[in-house]
């Protein structure tokens, strides 16, 4: 039997009338990885929280026990939490850009834990032992050159040895125990995969490891047991082969279901049956509709020098056809999306849109076909005018499109309902939506001009598993009844194989691989694209391998 | 070796940095006193009968020989030419009123107002720091709300008299008038300090808000660090730009302020040279105010602009 690092029966957290955890039990041991699986609002995150007693004063929290390093938290004061907190059991959050305090350097930050608590247990570190320990525990987490590293700041560092320093802040005090909440989300895949297996490693080492994510295939790769999370109870538990291989609760099907990377292309995700559009005309699906000749872009450099965005990229697309572009940040991929949509002139080559001038038009001639391109990007809130009602975002798109005054109202309640949306919402403010019913409006106002082409960029980047995959379908049905054609960009694979047709892989601003979506995934060419599929973690290959 | 090529390369940076604000600085200065001077000679009316006053009974001849010395009969270019000069030399000829150098005028009044003003943010920052880091609960905040607006809004004569009704003429802690000592100075940099602090309390408070609501905060609680460890380490820092750029309000409201107070308090000052020097049409002194104000502003802002970087590395530019 391992030792117990913590432990919680019948955990209940409430603020007001409102239970958001609702009789929680779990328990972790050293060398074991515990991943609390679930959606936005599933309480997984301030169940961690009262691991730290970082519960807020507003909500009410009982429990039947609660004991944390072998004692009884139920009991702890302000004082003793302090005494807990880092040493005993560490944090790791979600965006290290801002989980670091940006105007400390990264020796500052990861020293901190040490020397506050050193100074508490009336031990006070040297500054030269203090100097020393950062520097052994920056070379833990593998940070190369640390007496540099420790010197700059969290924003001069890359996405990577960010997250690592915000490890080694966490790990540097030796706790026991360490919450990881979401700390792959905002990373790249390649560098997702690294930090993955750096806290395997710290695993291995004896530290009791709670993962909080809701990116099932993150879990696969690290997590001993799972337990799924809906509406602050725990669902379904156990160990994470037998749960993602065969779930018996319905709601952990129905997140497996949902992801994308583990489905045939054309299947529907979710489990919302397909939206009915009406056609305007009937569309030629073998016409070419957007042609990018040889497109360059490059930028000036904060430092001086020049770096090219966007190298020579070329593709055709059909009507009723997705090209799916898919790299890592930095990559290009939003630049091509703003020279497509004309927002932005390239220094080389040209877009045409109905085998016409697009790019190489004076904004003043282009205004009039700009109907014709329709974009959805990953945060639809910030495109919204606050003070605007659903309605009226839409009926003001419908008017730019020529719909009769007296028609505006009759033809929004009918758009918003061909994307889901029910005729409540049209009375709401945007702000007042979920996530998900945010991105639908964005896409009914987006067709409310009657486009051709679709750009969305990482249009499901921020939504929960279930939410994306009703509007993957969404999408998958507007295009096979409106014939439109899409340029799909994103950094998520398994998104992109299921949307794409065709499929283009950047890397710093060129295409080191395209062709159809099946063979660029089933068998890529470009070291590029094996070294991206190769960290993209498959919960099916991953689960394949392990003992059950 | 390589040291000392990086030691170059950022001090050539450090100058391509802050040579156009020094220069920004200098053009201000000079507008500041192109100002002043045409406002003296371009407005309708003759400069010696501004100086003397409407009622002045004074002959023909003692005007004419004044602008003779004020080299008023020159042309304009030329007058402005040499008043430019004089204002280099830091030359600013001599009180009408007092026959003395405008600049040993200044001088001999400076050290006062600079005890005042330096006595005022003192106070100022220590009651804006203790209302701000008071107000953590909605009541104490309702109650930090309403202390703020008072300060803020209570006129300083008002605020001036009722601390020397309290203090002076009551309780007779303090002294009612004078410039000597420590005791002296208390009352009315206290009154000076109130309207500052006040809004300093309202801006920290709204930083602190700002900084406690990111998530490096969570981070910073996560490691175990009390709530005075994470002011001192983390989001004080953070709420310090916002009130760093209030510096030139403040510094405005206290050379304002300055006037005022000095006055109630009969306390010696630039104030009190400020007032004089208006009422008694002392024009040379006047234009060695506005000239001194406007140093003083760009001192204090090119200061802010050196500051900035300072408590946020990521402003640092020098590559």
């Amino acid at each position: 039997m391992t030792e117990q690092l913590a432990r919680v029966r019948n955990l209940r957290i409430s603020f007001g009338g409102t239970t958001v955890v609702d009789g929680v039990s779990f328990e972790v041991g050293a060398g074991e990885c515990l991943a609390l699986v679930g959606e936005s609002g599933s309480g997984k995150t301030i169940t961690s929280r009262a691991l730290l007693g970082l519960v807020p004063r507003s909500a009410t929290i009982s429990a039947d026990e609660l004991s944390v390093a072998g004692e009884a938290a139920t009991e702890f004061d302000e004082s003793h939490w302090q005494g807990i907190r880092g040493r005993r059991v560490g944090l790791v959050a979600q965006d290290a850009l801002v989980s670091l305090d940006p105007l400390r350097t990264i020796g500052q930050e990861v020293g901190e834990v040490l020397r506050v608590h050193s100074r508490r247990e009336k031990k006070p570190l040297s500054r030269q032992e203090l100097a020393a320990a950062v520097q052994a525990e920056l070379a833990h987490v593998a940070i190369p050159q640390p007496v540099s590293r420790a010197r700059q700041y969290a924003h001069e560092l890359s996405g990577g040895l960010r997250q690592r320093a915000l490890i080694a802040a966490a790990t540097i005090a030796r706790p026991r125990l360490l919450i990881a909440d979401e700390p792959t989300t905002a990373l790249d895949l390649g560098i997702q995969a690294q930090v993955l297996d750096l806290l395997d490693t710290l695993k291995r080492e004896g530290t009791g490891l709670i993962l909080i994510s809701h990116d099932l295939a993150v879990v696969a790769r690290i997590a001993d047991r799972v337990a799924v999370m809906q509406h602050g109870r725990i669902v379904e538990t156990g160990d994470a082969a037998s749960v993602l291989s065969a779930p018996k609760h319905e709601y952990t099907r129905s997140l497996l279901a949902a992801t994308p990377g583990l489905h045939a292309k054309g299947e529907r995700l979710g489990t919302l049956p397909p939206v009915v559009l009406a056609p305007a005309a009937p569309v030629d699906r073998s016409s070419t509709v957007l042609s990018v000749r040889g497109v360059s872009q490059s930028f000036r450099q904060p430092g001086g020098g020049r770096i090219q965005a966007v190298d020579a990229v070329s593709f055709d697309l059909r009507a009723g056809s997705t090209i799916g572009i898919v790299g890592e940040s930095g990559s290009g991929k939003t630049t091509l999306g703003r020279i497509i949509l004309g927002l932005q002139k390239p220094d080389a080559g040209e877009v045409l849109l109905d085998g016409a001038a697009w790019s190489a038009l004076p904004e003043r001639r282009r205004r009039e076909r700009r109907h014709s391109i329709q974009a959805v990007y990953q945060d639809p809130l910030s495109s919204f005018d606050p003070r605007l009602t659903v309605g009226a975002i839409l009926r003001e798109s419908l008017a730019l499109t020529g719909v009769a005054r007296a028609d505006l109202k009759a033809r929004a309640a009918e758009l918003a309902s061909q994307v889901g949306l029910g005729g409540e919402l049209l009375a709401r403010r945007p702000l007042t939506l979920s996530g998900g019913q945010r991105q639908r409006v964005a896409i009914a106002r987006a067709l409310a001009r009657n486009p051709r082409v679709l750009l969305c960029d990482e249009p499901v980047s921020a939504l929960d598993v279930s939410i994306q995959a009703q509007v993957l379908d969404l999408f998958a049905d507007i295009q096979a009844q409106l014939g439109l054609a899409m340029v799909f960009i994103s950094h998520d694979l398994g998104v992109i194989h299921h949307v794409s047709d065709e499929v283009l892989v950047m890397s710093n601003g060129v295409v080191v691989e395209r062709g159809p979506s099946g063979d660029v995934f089933s068998s890529p060419r470009h070291p590029y694209t094996q070294a991206l599929l190769s960290a993209l973690p498959d919960p099916l290959s991953t689960l394949e391998g392990a003992p059950s | 070796m390589s040291t000392a090529v990086a030691g170059t390369s950022r001090a050539g940076a450090a100058l391509t940095l802050y040579l156009p604000r020094l220069v920004g600085a200098l053009i201000v200065i000079w507008g500041a006193a192109t100002l002043a001077f045409l406002v003296l000679h371009l407005v309708p009316g003759d400069p010696v009968d501004i100086m003397l006053g409407v009622q002045s009974t004074v002959s023909e001849q003692v005007r004419e020989s004044i602008r003779d010395e004020l080299g008023l009969n020159q042309p304009i270019l030329q007058q402005y030419l040499a008043y430019l000069g004089h204002v280099v030399t830091l030359d600013f000829g001599r009180s009408y009123r007092l026959q003395q150098p405008v600049t040993a005028v200044i001088g001999a009044q400076l050290l006062p107002t600079v005890q005042l003003a330096a006595l005022s943010i003192v106070f100022a920052l220590v009651i804006a720091l203790a209302i701000a880091l008071a107000a953590r609960t909605r009541v104490a905040r309702a109650i930090a709300t309403l202390i703020e607006l008072i300060a803020i809004s209570s006129p300083t004569f008002w605020t001036g008299l009722l601390l020397l009704t309290v203090f002076s003429f009551q309780l007779r802690w303090f002294p009612v008038s004078g410039g000597q000592g420590l005791p002296a100075l208390v009352l009315p940099a206290l009154t000076l300090a109130l309207p500052i602090a006040g809004i300093l309390s309202q801006v920290i408070r709204h930083g602190l808000d700002g900084a406690n609501a990111q998530p490096f905060v969570d981070s910073a609680r996560a490691r175990g660090l009390t709530f005075a460890e994470q002011l001192g380490r983390h989001t004080l820092r953070h709420a310090s730009p916002p009130a760093v750029t209030l510096a030139a309000y403040i510094v405005g409201s206290l050379l304002g302020g300055a006037v005022i107070i000095e006055q109630l308090f009969g306390r010696p000052g630039i104030g009190r040279v400020a007032l004089d020097a208006i009422n008694n049409r002392d024009l040379p002194v006047v234009m060695a105010l506005v000239i001194f104000a406007a140093v003083v502003f760009v001192v204090i802002n090119l200061i802010v602009d050196l500051l900035y970087p300072l408590i946020d590395p990521r402003l640092r530019r020098t590559r």
